[in-house]
């Protein structure tokens, strides 16, 4: 039921792209099951299996993923670099639609192929309860990206409803929508406005930047939060994929608080495979920076995109070479001056993030030069004006997420100490903003992912 | 158990006393912020209307969401009571259409044409915007009577909605003042939540499941009404009535010495409808249950008919907005009503018309 309502979904997009998922689907259980008959096999024929089947998989899912998404990309830019040496050599472009949730599903199906030759999960037999790992609706087109061995122990127990879990999953839905349309949706009129600009101020471009922060933060972590809402309203507990990320300190919390389902990926499947940082300096720091331009990469088939993932690997990499880590406040301070630091580290954190994001949003290299020019001639006028959708959009997000952290909760909106009846007044502002201030729907971001 | 239970269900609707209470303060607070409402009493376009002796009339100085009337009770920045020796003044009569319901703040069409004219000829012109929704033309002769003389009209448009024409009680050839206005609420509690609900909800629901309701709302309403068959073509009485009262209008705005620019209706569908027009036509014929889709749009062609022959037979220039913005979807908010884009269009093309009829002194400078 669950997987014809999972294809009848995706199909009612585009019905065509379902051969593509059946075919991913279809490679990696049959990769799962060899692997792990090529591994009870002992000896280097075992090994050497198991190896085949499980480049197989790989090189099926990121062959998908290479035609479907990158060799436009690659091919317009090797044009672009040979026409600087005088040639204009014409191509051959695919000019293919890029497919909905094409680099979740991808990742997602390769991550099972991955345990199983690594030995962390058994293949499942049954298909149907495969093709529901890889198809679950609420998560297909926009993550968060699942392992196999949280999801198919769910699909293959019987799953357990309850009144409880079902006002959590509303409770989810309801705050996911709320961060998408009242949020992300409202701040992006804003932010669309300086972007689409031809010349906007430096004032403008820095709020701007602050308020899309806000709304691609709002808009992936809203579409999460609808996912898991509806998957656990339908018995199923989706991975958490964001955890308050601009209360980090430094860079590296950061990322593991943003799009944790990408990151843990990488690092699981990417980094340590790579010798994460086992093998010296030198090495952990190309790992890194492969790791961070490839999760660049992954954003979309764009110099800015790999821009960000090279920016971010600098962070990474600074944070590292410094130490900040170890130079950290202990804890014998003063609270103070604790509070102060910990202060201080969010404000810069938040700041260099938001440069990240500026890069990220810049459609072009072209306009991104343009924008950072624009930027060193700060002194202008300033208009207040630019801080009200801040204001309006992202403050009463921050200040929801703030009870969820004090309560150390984002399942129900409920203060400590506070009667029950103070959620139904939270609730109904929040319904208000929602049903009267909410912007008209807007496509989600990572859709184009 | 029992005991349980009951705790639980009160429990519950305490809850959800609270829950409404909240937004019910917060569309106040909304209103407050936004539209400078007050927080207490009655705030509904009602507060827009009071009775006058053209029926419902605008309430001086009254204000509702995006919506002012000035001192005068019209929706218009204020009139001097001494015209100056110079100043055109153009009187626009209509209904909703002309009082202007979806156009934004400062773009109902009256508005566009007062700043057209003035564009060209600064402080030559002055329009009046006397239009209010409901407005047929006896009403409006009527209005014209009592305004005539305090506003002193050099051109008098006239933009009538034929489909009044349709109602179940069609316009008198004299207009009484029966009580036209809903008995004054005063500070009765009302929910605001509940005029919002009702927007939001017209928003969110798919319009194949609105244009379903509004199809077995026009039904009841026929069957209610006794109707056996709805008109595809509407009696003549009712074409006649508007000829009659469209002329009756005429020689009463020439009896004074003012000049006549007339208006053709206008609306989304244009001649024919495609299965697209369901959701607008429905929501339009709904008000009109004695007729069908077809007999609304024939009204509509015969009273444009009318009006141009009007023009004809009285030597009064037409304005043929049926033919300059009908038929065009991006010109409607809905199946009349005009959007800031249509009220462009119609401001253009009535400013034309103003002009062609009487152009201020080249040699004074109006300002």
């Amino acid at each position: 039921m669950l997987v014809a309502a999972s294809y009848f979904f995706y199909g009612y997009w585009n019905w065509r792209f379902l051969s593509l998922i059946l075919l991913s689907t279809l490679l990696d259980f049959i990769c799962g099951l060899k692997i792990f008959k090529a591994a009870s096999l002992s000896g280097p024929l075992g090994e050497k299996r198991k190896k085949a089947w499980l480049v197989l998989s790989l090189c099926g899912n990121m062959g998908i993923l290479g035609v479907f998404k990158y060799y436009d990309f690659f091919i317009g830019s090797l044009e672009n670099f040979v026409s600087l040496f005088g040639f204009n050599p014409i191509l051959f472009h695919l000019n293919l639609v890029l497919p909905v949730g094409i680099s979740f599903y991808t990742f997602q199906t390769m991550s099972y192929s991955l345990d199983i030759y690594r030995g962390d999960m058994k293949p499942t037999r049954n298909f149907v309860d495969f093709a529901l790992f890889v198809s679950f609706f609420p998560q297909l087109v926009a993550g968060p990206i699942e392992r196999a061995r949280n999801i198919l122990p769910q699909i293959i127990s019987k799953r357990q409803f309850s009144a409880e879990k079902f006002k959590e999953g509303a409770h989810l839905i309801f705050w996911g929508f709320f961060k998408k349309i009242y949020v992300a949706d409202n701040l992006g009129i804003f932010v669309n406005r300086v972007f689409d600009a031809s010349s906007p101020s430096a004032y403008e471009i820095v709020f701007a930047t602050y308020a899309f922060a806000f709304q691609i933060y709002c808009d992936f972590s809203g579409y999460s939060s609808i996912a898991r809402g509806c998957a656990k309203c339908l018995g199923i507990e989706l991975m958490k994929n964001f955890n308050f990320p601009y209360s980090s300190t430094d860079i590296r919390e950061f990322w593991q608080r943003w799009h944790i389902s990408l990151s843990t990926w990488l690092r699981d499947y990417l980094y340590i495979p790579l010798g994460g940082n086992r093998r010296g300096n030198l090495l952990t720091y190309r790992n890194l920076a492969l790791t961070m331009l490839l999760c660049g990469l992954w954003h979309g088939a764009n110099w800015t995109f790999v821009l960000w993932g090279a920016f971010h690997a600098v962070l990474l990499l600074g944070h590292r070479v410094l130490h900040l880590k170890d130079k950290s406040v202990d804890k014998d301070s003063w609270v103070l001056y604790r509070h102060l630091y910990r202060i201080a580290g969010i404000i810069i954190t938040y700041n260099l993030v938001c440069l990240g994001w500026l890069i990220f949003r810049c459609q072009t290299l072209s306009q991104l030069g343009q924008m950072l020019s624009t930027l060193w001639s700060f002194p202008v006028a300033f208009d207040w004006a630019l801080v009200e959708p801040l204001i309006w959009y992202a403050l009463p997000m921050l200040l929801v997420e703030a009870v969820f952290q004090i309560a150390k909760n984002d399942y129900i909106f409920q203060l400590p100490y506070l009667p029950t009846l103070a959620n139904s007044v939270a609730y109904a502002t929040l319904f208000y903003l929602l049903a009267f201030h909410g912007a008209e729907a807007q496509s989600f971001i990572y859709f184009q992912f | 158990m029992k005991v349980c239970n009951l705790r639980k269900i009160v429990a519950w609707l305490l809850w959800g006393m609270v829950f409404v209470a909240t937004l019910e303060f917060c569309a106040r607070l909304d209103d407050s912020i936004r539209w400078e409402a007050p927080f207490f009493g009655l705030y509904s376009n009602e507060i827009l209307w009071q009775p006058t002796a053209w029926g419902r009339g605008g309430r001086p100085n009254a204000k509702f969401e995006k919506w002012e009337i000035n001192s005068q009770g019209f929706r218009s920045s204020e009139i001097n009571r001494h015209k100056p020796n110079h100043e055109i003044r153009v009187l626009v009569m209509g209904a909703s259409e002309t009082f202007g319901l979806y156009e934004s703040s400062g773009h109902a069409f009256p508005e566009l044409l007062d700043k057209n004219l003035n564009r060209v000829f600064p402080g030559c012109y002055k329009v009046i915007n006397t239009g209010f929704p409901g407005m047929s033309l006896p009403r409006m002769c009527k209005l014209f009577q009592v305004v005539a003389e305090p506003l002193q009209p050099d051109i008098v448009v006239v933009y009538p909605s034929p489909q009044f024409y349709l109602d179940v009680r069609p316009p008198a050839e004299t207009f009484t003042n029966r009580n036209s206005l809903k008995k004054d609420r005063g500070n009765k509690l009302e929910l605001r939540l509940k005029r919002k609900l009702t927007i939001i909800l017209k928003r969110i629901l798919p319009s194949s499941l609105q244009t379903v309701i509004r199809r077995l709302a026009l039904e009841y309403m026929r069957v209610r009404l006794g109707v056996k068959e709805a008109w595809e073509r509407p009696p003549r009485k009712r074409l006649e009535a508007f000829n009659v009262h469209l002329v009756r209008l005429v020689q009463e705005i020439r009896a004074v010495g003012c000049e006549v620019i007339l208006a053709t209706h206008a609306n989304r569908f244009g001649t024919d409808l495609d299965c697209d027009d369901d959701f607008y036509m429905y929501a339009w014929i709904v008000y009109y249950p004695l007729a069908t889709p077809g007999g609304m749009l024939y009204m509509e062609a015969s009273a444009n008919d009318i009006i141009r022959d009007v023009g004809e037979k009285y030597r009064i220039p037409v304005v043929d907005l049926a033919d300059v913005v009908s038929g065009r979807s991006e010109n409607f908010a809905d199946f009349s009503h005009f959007t800031d884009q249509g009220s462009d269009r119609v401001a253009k093309t009535l400013a034309k018309a103003v002009v062609n009829l009487i152009s201020p002194d080249h040699t004074i400078d109006c300002r």
